[in-house]
C-alpha cells in the first residue's frame, strides 16, 4: 500500500548582514560597531589604551524592538452571518449580512450554530517612531567609558583649566532604522451554538530591521594638545571602528497563535452583547520579535447597537477589553475601541463603511497609551464572501508607531 | 406463535397511534413581524382543532436554522410532521434546503419560479394574475391597449411570457423591455414611458427596488403615465394603484390545502394565485396623471391616498 505523507510546512526564512553577525533581530542594534560598544583606533601618541566608548545609549535603543512586540500589528475581526430584513416597499424580504461589521472592532454578534468562517488578512506597518522620535534621524549620544573611576579624570597637557580631560569627549550617533513588519493572519471561527463561536488566528510574520549610523566624535573643548590624534576612527576598520556602520536582518516565521471564543449574552433586534476571551500562545520567536515568549489572557466586553441617524441606518460597535501577562515587559493592557458601522445597500453589493477609535493603555512599566484611527471598509457580493480594505494611522506618538497601517482581508462564510 | 401475534399488534398500534392523534403541521416563518402574523391568524383560523400546529420562527436571520433542524426532526421522529408551512422566502429556501422527507407548501413569495425551488414545492404565490390587473386596469382606464412591462430576463423570463399571452386574451398588447442590470433600468424606463398607454410594475429585483422607485415613480408622473404595482408600499410611493393580496385569507387559503385535504400538492403546477385581494389606490397619483378612478372601484378599496 502507498502511503502519502503530507508534510505541512512553515517557510521561515532568515537573513543577517552585519560586521559582527547578530543571531537575531532582537541583537541587531546592539551589533553594531561589534556589538562592545565603539572602539577608536589606538593612539599613535604614546596612549596604549585602545580608547573606547560605551554603548548604553544603543542598548536603550535596543528597547524598539521590544516594543515591536508591543505594538500590535492590526488583527481581524470576525463577521457574522445572514439576515432578512423585511422590505415593505417590495412586500418581500431582502437578504443581507446581519452585519459586515468593523475591520479591527470585533462585533458582539456570532456566527450561529454550525456555520463556518474562514479568511485571510494582509497587512504592513513601517514604523516610524518610537517615544515620539523618528526612527529615520536618530540621535544618541555615547559616553567615554570611565577609565579613572569617577571624578578623577586625568587631566593631559597643562594646568586643569586648559588641560585635556579626554574622558569628556562623546561620540554622535546618527542613526537611520527602517523596520517593517508584515502579517499575513489566516484566522477562522466556528458557531459551536447559535450564540457562542470558537476560533482560531495563526500570524505568519515577516520582520525586516535595517539600521545605518553615522558617528562623530565631539572634542572637550579644553583639548589644544590631542584633538583629531587622540580618539579618531580607523576607517579601514583594521585598528578600531569605522565611523559609519550598518545592519540588517529579516525573519519570517509564524507569530504568537491566539484561540479565542465569544459568547452572546444578549441578541435583540438592535442590541447585542457578547463576552469573548482568547488566549494567546508562545509561539512565536521573542529573539526575532515574533512573539512575546510568554502566555497571554484577554477578556473583552462586546456590544453592538443598531440606530438610523436621518434614516441612514448605522451600527455602533463598543469593546472593552483588558489584557494579562501580556508581554516580555510584564505589562498589563487595557484595550477600548469603537466603530460607527454604515451599511450601503448597493444593488446586489452590500457594503459597510466603518470609523473605527482604537486605543490601548499600558498599565504598568511604560504606561504610554496608543490611540488610532481608522477607516475600513467591507464589501460583499452575493455569496462570493467579504472583501475587506482598512487603512490605519496614530492619533498620538507614543511606543513604537507607524504613519500608516495597511490591512487586506477576505472571509468566506460555510 | 402468541409472542408474534403480540409484537405485529404492538407494531400495528405503534404505527396507527399517530395518525389518530391528527396531524401535524409545523409552520416557519421568516421572521415576527405583522405581515407574517395575519397569514399566522389566518391559517391557525381555518385549520380544525385536532391538528397540531407548531410555529417556529427563523427570527429574520440564518443564526437559528441548527437549533430549528434539530427540534423538527425530533418532533418529526416521534409523531411525523404532515406538512412544514413556510411564510417567506427565507423560510422556504431553508426548509427546502434541510427536509428531503416532509411535505412543504409555501407562502408569502414574490414569483416563486424565479427561486431554486420553484419548482420543485407548492404553494400560494403572491403574484396577482394579469388578467385581475388587466380587468381593472380595463375599469380604471378602459382605453387602454398599450402596456408596457421592463423586466430583467434572468429573473422574470416565465413570468413575461405567462403575462404576454394573458394580455393577449384580454386584447391588450404587452410590450416588454429588457435589462440586464439595474444601470439599464431609467433607458428601459424612458423608452416605455414614449411608447406604451400604461406601465405596470412586477417584483423583478434588477428592475425595481430601492434605487430605483424614486426615478420610475418620478419619471412616470412627469409624462403622466398611469402605473400598476404589486405592493401597497409602492402605491404610497407615488405609483397609480395596485392589487395585493390579503394576508389573512392566504393563511385560510393555506389551512384550506394542507388542513384539510388529503390529497396534497406536490408538484410545481400547485402554486396558487391568492383568491382575495385588496386595491390601493394613490388619488394623488390619479391627479396628477388625469386619471378619474370610478367610485364603484374605490368604495371597494381598501386603502385611498388622498
Amino acid at each position: 500500500m502507498n502511503k502519502i505523507m503530507l508534510t505541512v510546512m512553515i517557510s521561515s526564512g532568515v537573513a543577517f548582514s552585519s560586521a559582527i553577525k547578530a543571531n537575531t533581530l532582537e541583537e541587531l542594534i546592539t551589533s553594531m560597531y561589534g556589538g562592545d560598544g565603539i572602539q577608536l583606533m589606538t593612539s599613535s601618541a604614546g596612549f596604549s589604551h585602545a580608547p573606547h566608548f560605551q554603548d548604553d545609549a544603543l542598548q536603550e535603543l535596543n528597547q524598539l524592538t521590544q516594543g515591536a512586540l508591543e505594538s500590535k500589528l492590526p488583527t481581524p475581526s470576525t463577521s457574522s452571518g445572514v439576515v432578512y430584513q423585511y422590505d415593505a416597499i417590495l412586500n418581500d424580504f431582502v437578504q443581507s449580512r446581519e452585519s459586515l461589521g468593523p475591520v479591527f472592532v470585533e462585533q458582539a454578534n456570532t456566527l450561529g450554530r454550525g456555520n463556518v468562517m474562514f479568511g485571510f488578512s494582509l497587512s504592513n506597518a513601517n514604523w516610524t517612531s518610537y517615544k515620539n522620535q523618528d526612527l529615520r534621524n536618530i540621535n544618541l549620544i555615547l559616553d567615554h567609558e570611565d577609565i579613572a573611576g569617577p571624578g578623577s579624570d586625568i587631566c593631559i597637557g597643562g594646568p586643569a583649566e586648559a588641560c585635556y580631560l579626554f574622558e569628556e569627549d562623546d561620540i554622535h550617533l546618527t542613526l537611520d532604522i527602517n523596520f517593517s513588519t508584515k502579517g499575513l493572519f489566516f484566522f477562522s471561527s466556528y458557531g459551536l451554538t447559535d450564540n457562542w463561536d470558537i476560533g482560531v488566528m495563526i500570524p505568519i510574520l515577516r520582520n525586516t530591521l535595517a539600521v545605518s549610523s553615522t558617528a562623530m566624535i565631539h572634542y572637550d573643548e579644553s583639548s589644544h594638545h590631542f584633538a583629531g590624534t587622540l580618539h579618531e576612527f580607523n576607517e579601514t576598520g583594521s585598528n578600531g571602528d569605522k565611523s559609519t556602520d550598518f545592519v540588517q536582518g529579516s525573519k519570517t516565521d509564524i507569530g504568537d497563535i491566539q484561540i479565542f471564543s465569544k459568547y452572546n449574552l444578549l441578541s435583540e433586534q438592535y442590541h447585542q452583547l457578547a463576552l469573548s476571551f482568547s488566549a494567546r500562545l508562545a509561539t512565536g520567536d521573542k529573539a526575532n520579535l515574533m512573539g512575546f515568549d510568554n502566555y497571554g489572557f484577554k477578556a473583552n466586553i462586546l456590544s453592538s447597537h443598531s440606530f438610523s441617524l436621518n434614516e441612514t441606518p448605522l451600527k455602533l460597535h463598543l469593546n472593552f477589553g483588558y489584557e494579562i501577562n501580556a508581554g516580555i515587559l510584564g505589562q498589563d493592557e487595557i484595550d477600548y475601541s469603537l466603530a460607527l458601522e454604515q451599511p450601503i445597500k448597493w444593488g446586489e453589493s452590500f457594503l459597510a463603511m466603518s470609523y473605527e477609535i482604537l486605543g490601548e493603555k499600558d498599565l504598568n512599566k511604560n504606561k504610554y497609551t496608543s490611540l488610532d484611527a481608522a477607516i475600513s471598509v467591507k464589501w460583499s457580493q452575493n455569496d462570493l464572501g467579504v472583501f475587506s480594505f482598512s487603512g490605519r494611522v496614530p492619533l498620538n506618538k507614543e511606543g513604537l508607531r507607524a504613519d500608516f497601517i495597511y490591512a487586506i482581508g477576505y472571509e468566506v462564510y460555510f | 406463535m402468541k409472542y408474534i401475534f403480540k409484537i405485529y399488534y404492538f407494531l400495528l398500534l405503534a404505527l396507527l397511534a399517530p395518525q389518530a392523534l391528527g396531524k401535524r403541521i409545523v409552520v416557519i416563518k421568516t421572521s415576527d413581524i405583522p405581515t407574517i402574523d395575519y397569514i399566522v391568524d389566518g391559517f391557525f383560523a381555518a385549520c380544525s382543532d385536532n391538528i397540531i400546529i407548531d410555529v417556529v420562527n427563523m427570527a429574520g436571520s440564518n443564526r437559528h436554522n441548527g437549533e430549528i433542524i434539530a427540534m423538527i426532526k425530533e418532533k418529526n421522529s416521534v409523531q411525523p410532521i404532515d406538512y412544514i408551512f413556510t411564510i417567506g422566502t427565507p423560510a422556504t429556501q431553508f426548509a427546502h434546503d434541510s427536509f428531503d422527507d416532509i411535505p412543504i407548501f409555501f407562502s408569502m413569495i414574490n414569483s416563486p419560479l424565479q427561486q431554486s425551488f420553484g419548482n420543485k414545492i407548492s404553494g400560494i404565490a403572491l403574484d396577482v394574475s394579469l388578467s385581475e390587473q388587466v380587468r381593472l386596469l380595463r375599469t380604471i382606464l378602459p382605453n387602454i391597449n398599450r402596456l408596457g412591462v421592463v423586466y430583467d430576463p434572468k429573473n422574470s423570463e416565465k413570468l413575461v411570457v405567462q403575462m404576454k399571452a394573458a394580455a393577449k386574451l384580454v386584447g391588450v398588447n404587452l410590450q416588454s423591455y429588457e435589462v440586464l442590470s439595474p444601470k439599464k433600468v431609467p433607458d428601459a424606463i424612458r423608452q416605455a414611458v414614449n411608447d406604451v398607454e400604461a406601465l405596470i410594475i412586477i417584483s423583478d429585483r434588477t428592475v425595481i427596488n430601492r434605487q430605483s422607485l424614486k426615478y420610475i415613480v418620478t419619471t412616470t408622473l412627469t409624462h403622466q403615465l398611469p402605473t400598476i404595482a404589486f405592493t401597497e408600499g409602492l402605491v404610497k410611493a407615488g405609483f397609480l394603484f395596485g392589487l395585493k393580496p390579503d394576508l389573512y385569507d392566504i393563511g385560510q387559503e393555506a389551512a384550506g390545502y394542507i388542513c384539510g385535504s388529503d390529497i396534497l400538492p406536490r408538484r410545481s403546477e400547485d402554486i396558487y394565485s391568492p383568491r382575495s385581494l385588496n386595491l390601493y389606490v394613490n388619488l394623488k397619483t390619479a391627479r396628477r396623471v388625469g386619471v378619474v378612478v370610478p367610485e364603484q372601484e374605490l368604495k371597494n378599496a381598501e386603502s385611498i391616498l388622498k
